[in-house]
């Protein structure tokens, strides 16, 4: 089985913060890490490769040249390849475009299986998933928690916010991974060695350009646009009590529920 | 030509979700401003018995999609029924909640159709100019809010978050039309197979439906102790929510997590118990009507968006909490007086009271709330009751129906006046505003949208006026032969000056709120979803105050406006002689200060 793992190189957010001069978000200096959700797909990819044999797992990203970080620590994780999709023709573009352009790419890749994270934590649309799946015309199920093989479909179990269901799905498709899919495992010392001595291969607009419409990629090619941003503003803060004995405290807060009409 | 705003409508089993009807009532407001239609499309098996519903909740026309294929929510099934619905009907707009169900399908419908979705949207607005959808969502962990537009492709598509839109109030009286829309489903359109459907942990509540949520982070320290909270609970019929810290660390069900990655929740009372306050999770409850926190680090960013905040342990706090809670309700003191009051006998506006604060809402929106000689009566009215009601602190003054705040005088009424009717007219309405302006309350116009003739002369009356982005400010008298006679022309030149007034009145031209905001005319101007969280926090930051002061001052500010600098003085200093009184908060106000302490103001 030809497993895939679309995986994509975001600032931690964690680490992510706000300029008070300019309000602006600090980009520079911010750590890279693979997105989280993906790194569950990389997890659970490299489990179901242990379960079938002569299954690979093949990881996709597309980005500037300095995503092959990513990649590599894929590869250090103990994935078989790794491809990076990277071209300035593909710069500024949004999920539909970014969708088509990978769809593209895993077209000439090949695939019987394609994961990607549910949702990246920088541009938080989780949209790339179910867009790449509709391209490529296969079924996606996302928010997969559990994964059990069986010859030629999977059963998963999708989460939803008041049910799960359980589904049997015929390869190919595309599942969308969460945090509790898989708890990713760390890079060993052999899996970095042997990441060193392979070759990534990199994917630009001429490779892709027999199967890609320059009018439906990069900035140009997308139909939504940021037309600005702005940091939130912080709600007006209330008084803070301090050096209050708890019962000072309580008689404050009562206070503040009887004004309100909540006791 | 693509027209029309379309919410899916989501259910469950066969129920309606909310987030259904806050769509509805946000395209609601979107289809007035581009003068279209909201289009419910509604899909599932047996299901044509909602459609009444989603009409009492705004929506024009329904589209039901009933067929057995899509009883329970598969991908393939509903994206090709919305797929041919949107195609057909050449949507221009087209909502989706941002539930895991809304967010599994846009996507694939977007990419079918190929336009652009935007994700997780908490604002929409349409450009007064390009009449494009403005959306505006969280990115980067909520760190960063983006405006994006879809320009050329059509439909314009967008998943909403739930808990950020307003429903409309459900009125049956509405109309509108229901289809039947048949689309060709069968089980060859299962792309995968359903074997079970496994319903999550029975009894846990909605979080985002609560009152009031007690919520608990890191700090509790175990799962154990999530015991004090649930017994507070109880006692103030609350429900308890988390942190994802205390989520992650399995002290409780990932259900009650609040924030980015959990639930959007705007309850009455938020309690914050040993939650530090990250972005994160300040982005699920900014918008709770009254946040208290109780942490144990005097640095805690929650304090930031806590309205009061208790430097202390939560351990010992709360469980003391509960007993004094328990206390107050045995001693049998009133404590559950209604939040809402309804001031009765009037028609045309309405009035009630929560926490400290009054609204009067200009409640004639077909008509975009034009002022005529009963609602300025009713206006009258409210301000005689205020005068003499200490309870009311700060008064809100704003418009129903999202589209005006006062969009002008009734003409019709006015049409065949006598110069005799007419002087009386003009001269009780500078009395009903005048009356408004010397009210010993402060206030506050929230602007909502047009603000043109008597609704200008209305905000002007307004101490301090807070405008939603797609406000319109205008005098347009001279248009109908008239000028502006409800304090109009004093007041206007006195607050903008006499070029720009005169400009205003002479050509008739309309302002946005950001040229209202140049001139002077507003003081603040707010993303239109924050236009009453703005006004609400304006409205509380002034009444932790010493409100014996700020009364004085407004005071002193508007006796003085109209006298010589001179006489001004006198009066200013008159009112600053009352804060030394007795009866003043200048003594506490200082002695606090000098003791470091909090003031206690009367
Ligand atoms: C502030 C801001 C807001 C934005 N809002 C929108 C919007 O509302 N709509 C829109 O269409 N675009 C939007 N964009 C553009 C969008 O962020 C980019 O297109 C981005 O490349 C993909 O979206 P995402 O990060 O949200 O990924 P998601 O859709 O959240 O990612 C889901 C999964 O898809 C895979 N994936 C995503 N990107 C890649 C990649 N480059 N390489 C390999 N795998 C990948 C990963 O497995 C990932 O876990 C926005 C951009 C910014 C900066
Ligand atoms: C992409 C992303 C999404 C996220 N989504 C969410 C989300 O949806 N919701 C969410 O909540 N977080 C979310 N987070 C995590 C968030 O960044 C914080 O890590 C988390 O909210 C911290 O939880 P906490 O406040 O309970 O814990 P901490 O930050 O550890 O704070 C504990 C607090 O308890 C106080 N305390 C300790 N003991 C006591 C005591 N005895 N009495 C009183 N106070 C005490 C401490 O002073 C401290 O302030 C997200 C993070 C990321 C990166």
């Amino acid at each position: 089985m030809k497993i895939i793992v679309c995986i994509k190189q975001v600032p931690d957010t964690n680490e992510v913060t706000i300029d008070p001069d300019t309000n602006t978000l600090v980009r520079t200096g911010i750590p890279v890490i693979i997105n989280p959700d993906d790194k569950s797909g990389i997890e659970a990819a490299l489990t179901l490769r242990g379960k079938i044999p002569g299954s690979t797992v093949t990881v996709v990203s597309m980005g500037p040249p300095q995503a092959e970080m990513a990649l590599r620590e894929a590869l250090s994780m103990g994935c078989d390849d790794a491809v990076l999709i990277s071209g300035r023709q593909f710069g500024g573009s949004d999920t539909l475009a970014t969708s088509t352009i990978i769809a593209a790419a895993l077209k000439k890749i090949g695939f019987d299986l394609i994961f990607t994270g549910r949702q990246a934590i920088d541009g938080d649309t989780a949209q790339v998933g179910p867009q790449i799946a509709e391209h490529l015309g296969i079924p996606q199920v996302s928010y997969v928690e559990e994964i059990t093989p069986e010859t030629d479909s999977l059963v998963v179990l999708r989460q939803f916010e008041d049910r799960y269901h359980r589904l049997r799905v015929k390869l190919p498709c595309l599942l969308t991974a969460i945090k509790d899919l898989a708890e990713p495992r760390f890079m060993t010392v052999e899996g970095i060695v042997d990441a060193d001595e392979k070759q990534i291969r990199i994917m630009d607009y001429e490779a892709l350009s027999d199967v890609l419409d320059p009018k439906t990629i990069g900035l140009k090619g997308s139909p939504t646009n940021v037309v600005r941003s702005f940091t939130k503003e912080p709600k007006s803060q209330g008084a803070v009590l301090k050096g209050l004995t708890a019962d000072e405290a309580v008689d404050a807060i009562m206070a503040r529920l009887h004004e309100s009409h909540l006791v | 030509m693509s027209k029309n705003v379309f919410v899916i409508c989501e259910q469950r089993s066969g129920i309606l979700q909310p987030v259904s009807f806050e769509l509805l009532g946000e395209a609601s407001s979107l289809a007035k401003d581009l003068n279209q239609r909201v289009v419910a499309v509604l899909l599932g098996d047996n299901i044509a018995s909602h459609a009444e519903e989603l009409i009492h909740y705004g929506a024009d026309e329904v589209i039901v999609v009933d067929n057995p294929t899509l009883k329970e929510y598969l991908t393939e099934p509903y994206a090709k029924a919305i797929t041919a619905v949107i195609k057909a009907k050449d949507a221009e707009i087209v909502l989706f909640g941002a539930t895991s169900i809304g967010r599994d399908l846009a996507p694939r419908i977007s990419a079918r159709i190929k336009t652009g979705l935007t994700a997780d949207c908490t604002g929409l607005n349409i450009d007064p100019d390009t009449k494009l959808l403005m959306m505006t969502r969280p990115a980067f962990g909520g760190n960063l809010m983006a405006v994006i537009r879809c320009k050329d492709h059509r439909p314009q598509m967008a998943t909403v978050r739930p808990g950020v839109m307003q429903p409309m109030e459900k009125d049956t009286e509405r109309t509108g039309s229901v289809e039947n829309f048949e689309v060709a489903l069968s089980e060859a359109d299962k792309t995968v197979e359903l074997l079970e459907v496994i319903p999550k942990s029975k009894t846990v509540a909605d979080i985002t439906q609560a009152k009031c949520l007690i919520s608990g982070g890191r700090g509790l320290g175990k799962a154990e102790n999530f015991k004090i909270l649930r017994e507070l609970a109880e006692v103030l019929d609350a429900e308890v929510s988390a942190s994802r810290a205390a989520v992650d660390a399995g002290w409780i069900d990932k259900e009650r997590q609040v924030g980015q990655t959990g639930k959007t929740v705007r309850p009455e009372l938020y309690l914050a118990c040993g939650i530090s306050g990250a972005i994160q999770h300040v982005a699920g409850m900014e918008n709770a009507n009254l946040v208290i926190a109780i942490n144990k680090s005097e640095t805690a960013p929650i304090f930031g968006v806590s309205d009061l905040g208790v430097v202390g342990d939560l351990h010992v706090i709360v469980p003391k909490l509960r007993e004094a809670i328990i206390k107050a309700k045995s001693a049998g003191i009133d404590y559950k007086a209604p939040s809402v009051e309804q001031y009765v006998g009037l028609e045309n506006v309405l009035y009630h009271v929560q926490n400290g604060i009054a609204y009067l809402t200009i409640n004639r929106p077909n008509q975009l709330n034009a002022l005529n000689r009963k609602t300025l009566t009713e206006i009258g009215s409210v301000a005689d009751k205020l005068m003499n009601d200490e309870s009311v602190k700060v008064l809100i003054v704003r418009g129903a129906g999202g589209r005006a705040f006062v969009a002008g005088a009734d003409i019709k009424e006015m049409q065949e006046l006598t110069p005799e009717e007419g002087k009386e007219l003009s001269a009780f309405a500078q009395q009903v505003f005048s009356k408004l302006k010397a009210l010993p309350q402060i206030v506050i116009a929230a602007i909502n949208g047009y603000a043109l003739g008597g609704g200008n002369e209305l905000a002007m009356a307004c101490d301090i006026r807070v405008a939603s982005s797609r406000a319109k400010f205008g005098q347009p008298e001279v248009n109908l032969g008239l000028i502006p006679g409800f304090t109009g022309t004093q007041r206007l030149s006195r607050l903008v000056g006499d070029g720009d007034s005169k400009r205003m009145i002479f050509t008739t031209e309309m302002l946005s709120a950001e040229e209202a905001l140049r001139i002077g005319l507003v003081n603040v101007v707010v993303p239109p979803e924050g236009l009453m969280r703005t006004t609400r926090d304006m409205a509380l930051k002034i009444m932790s105050k010493s409100m014996i002061s700020v009364k004085l001052a407004k005071r002193s500010i508007n006796e003085g406006l109209p006298l010589e600098f001179q006489q001004g003085l006198l009066v200013e200093n008159d009112c600053w002689t009352k804060c030394f009184e007795e009866s003043g908060d200048g003594k506490e106000g200082m002695t606090a200060f000098v003791e470091k302490r909090q003031a206690k103001f009367s």
